[in-house]
């Protein structure tokens, strides 16, 4: 895949938020820097945050026109909830991420593991919006880069670590100009991020 | 069985179009396919906030599991649980397919067509509510297995006429359910029909009524990250 140069790194801390505005036609990669690290990743339109990155529109456009799975596919994109694609998968150096669970929130390490002042990726993201000057209506469902949760035949879920390794990564390219948003799950109290958090990356690059 | 007390109330939602009910704390409300092959894009919302409500990521993440089950309730987006499943005669239905809207007609060139979202939104018109956003449906009885590809697939619903799925209600909602007017695949079998909301108090003397409610307990989650 031939890109152009680099126009901003920024890294997200572990357990926090952050966000970028990629144009139409840059490129956007998003690096689990040194492995075993789920990236909550949402995208939103900068002039209307009510319009954003919609896994439940996705699947639908995937499976009926495109006979691509459920997930993420290379070559394929990703819609917005009113239907339009926002965001176009040009590579992807796992194939294993999540569609389907909620970010987590405070009510999560509450009530599942009776932990208060917990960081949570629901927060991290209002945190990441407010740097832009934005308030979403509320926070929409993420895709969970690099995150490892499949479901067996029963339909139960099951968190294991991620299996990415340092330098493993996924490279949209935006097919308007997004706010592209990233929480470096705080989860540490099962599997998820290998019990170890630690940061994510976002690199624009210029087109070819 | 959960024992059905007095009907509060019942609303015929006509084919392809949308409805809402208000439904209290602790009464019953069961969705009923009259005539068979209908699915019901269902909504719940708060009265008082319409940036709460249903939803199928959060129930499928705090439920730890794909599909939605007797005895298991349904989540908002604030992670409450709002809805309790008691009865459900099919056990066939769809939490992972966005609701129909004109985009999704204008795929098949038919930009005027009738859509869940658009009947949502006039049924909402009804409580003078108007959501900030449109959430992710349940799709009652709709029959969209994953294939062995891994891709989302729609086929007819199993459902026959009067199958019903019975909710016991956990906080006061605003419930909505569009007749899904889809009849350019197989969605609704190529004939969209009506779809029945009644609304029952519960009885007095309902044992499974009691300890229902979330206990206050922490720590739920178990080995697999999840409640289990």
């Amino acid at each position: 895949m031939k890109i152009g140069k680099l126009v901003q790194r920024r890294e997200i801390p572990g357990a926090h938020g952050g966000g970028a505005i990629v144009k139409e036609g840059q490129y956007l990669k998003v690096i689990d820097v040194d492995g075993k690290q789920i990236c909550d990743f949402f995208s939103f339109n900068p002039a209307d945050p009510s319009e954003f990155l919609s896994g439940s529109h996705t699947r639908v456009f995937l499976g009926q026109t495109l006979e691509a799975p459920t997930t993420i596919a290379v070559g394929a994109p990703l819609l917005d909830n009113s239907r339009q694609p926002m965001l176009f998968v040009e590579e992807d150096s796992v194939g294993v991420h999540d569609w389907l669970l909620a970010s987590c929130d405070s009510v999560r390490y509450w009530a599942d593991y009776g932990l208060s002042n917990h960081r949570d990726c629901k927060t991290n993201v209002i945190e990441a919006l407010a740097e832009f000057h934005i308030r979403a209506p509320f926070v929409p469902d993420p895709l969970n880069l690099f995150q490892n949760s499949p479901y067996n035949e029963q339909g139960k879920f099951q968190l294991f670590e991620p299996i990415t390794k340092p330098g493993d990564y996924v490279l949209f390219r935006a097919l308007r100009t997004v706010l592209a948003v990233g929480s470096a799950c705080p989860q540490d109290q099962n599997p998820a991020n290998g019990y170890n958090i630690s940061p994510i990356a976002f690199e624009v690059y210029d087109p070819a | 069985m959960v024992k059905l007390e007095q009907l509060v109330k019942g609303v015929l939602i006509p084919a392809t179009f949308g409805k809402g009910v208000l439904v209290r704390q602790g009464q019953l409300l069961k969705v009923i396919d009259v005539e068979g092959k209908q699915v019901c894009d269902f909504f719940a919302f708060s009265p008082t906030d319409p940036a709460e409500f249903l939803s199928p990521s959060h129930t499928r993440g705090s439920n730890g599991q794909l599909d939605m089950e007797p005895g298991k309730p349904l989540f908002n987006n604030a992670r409450q649980p709002i809805l309790l499943l008691e009865e459900d005669t099919v056990g066939v239905h769809d939490m992972r397919a966005a609701a129909c809207d004109p985009m999704r007609y204008g795929m098949y060139d038919a930009w005027q067509h009738r859509s869940c979202k658009m009947n949502v939104f006039e049924a909402l018109q009804e409580f003078n509510m108007w959501p900030p956003v449109f959430p992710d449906p349940v799709n009652l009885f709709q029959n969209s297995p994953i294939d062995n590809q891994g891709k989302l697939t729609v086929i007819p619903p199993i459902s026959k006429a009067g199958d019903y799925v019975l909710f016991r209600v956990m906080q006061d909602i605003i419930a909505v359910g569009s007749a899904c007017p889809m009849d350019v695949n197989p969605c609704n079998d190529f004939n969209p029909t009506d779809i029945m909301f009644e609304v029952y108090q519960a009885s007095l003397d309902d044992e499974s009524a009691t300890g229902r409610t979330q206990p206050a307990v922490k720590g739920l989650a178990g080995p697999s990250g999840f409640r289990e």
